[in-house]
């Protein structure tokens, strides 16, 4: 069982990490990086909450092998929080009230940040497209919809995020 | 999880080599949408692992037929629109991430009733180029489903190749929610006319088998004739009476026996409707 060395940009920072074969990216984020705002549901594909971006797309680190991403951009919702704040998509969630028990929250963070950076005009329609890998058990989906478009409003308006 | 060893080979030549050095024990993986969550849920314990994502097999050319690398991703063929019913049955596939990581030569794999993409390319008689250390050969996408997705020992998938489609085509995905679901029935259908006549179709189903399958008998009914309310619903319903599909947590087989009348009916009716 021989351990690799995976090099890759995590957050925009060079990140070096050991691994035995086949390790997800998720495992490796949460217990051997510590950056647990990438979450476990179910490891299946169908949650959602597990959501990284991958060189800006979004892909589900419970399904990726480490090894995989060498060489490759990866961010999660840490990267995307400024140390002074929050990035305008996290402002848009809190003021909406588009988070209850924010266990979907990163995921639904990192995917409506993937869609405003091509689509910065989404429909409600696009919008809900774009989502529906990311299953929420609390809020309904509305006020999430509604603090996407607030914040494709906020970041038109030139309050630009990182 | 206890893989011992994880492959990411660099080319499709040493892809098949080690195929043929390690035998039917290396699990292969494209995308990893099936294989990784089976490995995670245990249903799937392999000592050794390869990986296809840098062998190069992940573009669409066309040339004559287009090809599509057994690894392009789902989003890759969505956005590709040289032939329109396959971008939109990738675009009818799962969600936007999984799209991103999901291989259209996995979801030939995939089981009834995902499998979105393989129903399109059933419709447009697709053919499937295998490579193995010693040779290649190329062999129907029906031959692959009737033979229940084997390939021989040592064998890898490398592209899919269409045929440009001469005739209309639709495809309707048809589930219990709008996107981001598993179908309940799934029917693409590619239909040449001249003048008023049939004179060639080809009708695949999905969610009513094992493997997408082709509607034989409604094909033939239509061949011939012209496409008209009377023509349509008897196709309709024989398609429906020649199949019996399975129940699941999607729906159940008695359901989806009706909803394949009421699917090809619309299908046929579009295409009925739409200029040629
Ligand atoms: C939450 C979720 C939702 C889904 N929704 C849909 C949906 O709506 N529609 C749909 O059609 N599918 C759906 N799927 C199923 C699946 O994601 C897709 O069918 C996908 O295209 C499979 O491709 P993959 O590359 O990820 O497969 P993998 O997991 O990589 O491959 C599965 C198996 O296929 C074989 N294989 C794959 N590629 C090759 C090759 N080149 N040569 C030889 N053998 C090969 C191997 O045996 C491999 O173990 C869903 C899956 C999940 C988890
Ligand atoms: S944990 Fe990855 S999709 Fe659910
Ligand atoms: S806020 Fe609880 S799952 Fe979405």
């Amino acid at each position: 069982m021989a351990s690799k060395v995976v090099s890759f940009t995590l957050n925009g920072r060079e990140t070096e990490v050991m691994v035995k074969p086949l390790t997800t990216l998720q495992v490796v984020l949460r217990e051997q990086l510590g950056h647990t705002a990438t979450k476990t549901g179910c490891r299946q594909g169908g949650c959602g909450s597990c959501t990284v971006l991958l060189n800006g797309e979004p892909v589900l680190s419970c399904l990726l092998p480490a090894e995989d991403v060498a060489g490759q951009q990866v961010t999660t919702l840490e990267g995307l929080t400024p140390i002074d704040g929050l990035h305008p998509v996290q402002r848009a969630f809190f003021d909406h009230y588009a988070v209850q028990c924010g266990y979907c929250s990163p995921g639904m963070i990192l995917t409506t940040k993937a869609l405003l950076d091509r689509n910065p005009t989404p429909s409600r329609e696009e919008i809900v497209e774009a989502i529906s890998g990311n299953i929420c058990r609390c809020t309904g989906y509305t006020a999430i919809i509604e603090a996407v478009e607030a914040a494709a409003q906020a970041l038109k308006g030139g309050q630009n995020g990182r | 999880m206890i893989v011992k060893d994880y492959f990411l080979p660099e080319s499709l030549d040493e892809a098949v080599t080690l195929l043929a050095e390690r035998g039917p024990d290396l699990l292969v993986m494209a995308g990893g949408t099936i294989a990784m969550m089976r490995m995670n849920e245990g249903h799937l314990l392999p000592d050794q692992v390869m990986g296809l994502r840098r062998v190069g097999l992940d573009a669409i050319t066309i040339n004559g037929k287009l090809s599509i690398g057994a690894t392009t991703t789902l989003s890759t063929l969505a956005n590709n629109e040289s032939v329109p019913m396959l971008s939109q049955a990738a675009r009818s596939a799962a969600s936007w991430s999984l799209r991103n990581m999901a291989t259209v030569g996995g979801n030939l794999f995939a089981r009834n009733p995902y499998g979105d993409v393989a129903t399109a390319l059933l419709a447009l008689n697709a053919d499937l180029r295998v490579i193995n250390r010693n040779g290649e050969r190329v062999l129907p996408l029906a031959d692959f489903f009737a033979a229940n997705r084997q390939l021989e020992p040592g064998e890898l998938l490398a592209d899919i190749l269409v045929p440009p489609p001469t005739g209309q085509t639709v495809y309707h995905k048809f589930g219990r929610r709008a996107y981001n679901t598993p179908a309940v029935v799934t029917i693409a259908a590619h239909i040449t006319r001249d003048g008023d006549s049939v004179t060639a179709a080809s009708i695949a189903l999905n969610g009513v088998a094992a493997t997408p399958v082709r509607a034989i008998p409604a094909e033939k009914m239509l061949v011939g004739q012209p496409l008209n309310g009377e023509t349509i619903t008897a196709a309709a319903q024989a398609a429906a009476e020649t199949v019996d599909p399975p129940s699941d947590a999607v729906a159940s087989g008695w359901y989806r026996q009706r909803m394949v009348r009421v699917i090809l009916e619309r299908v046929l009716t579009q295409i009925m409707e739409q200029e040629q």
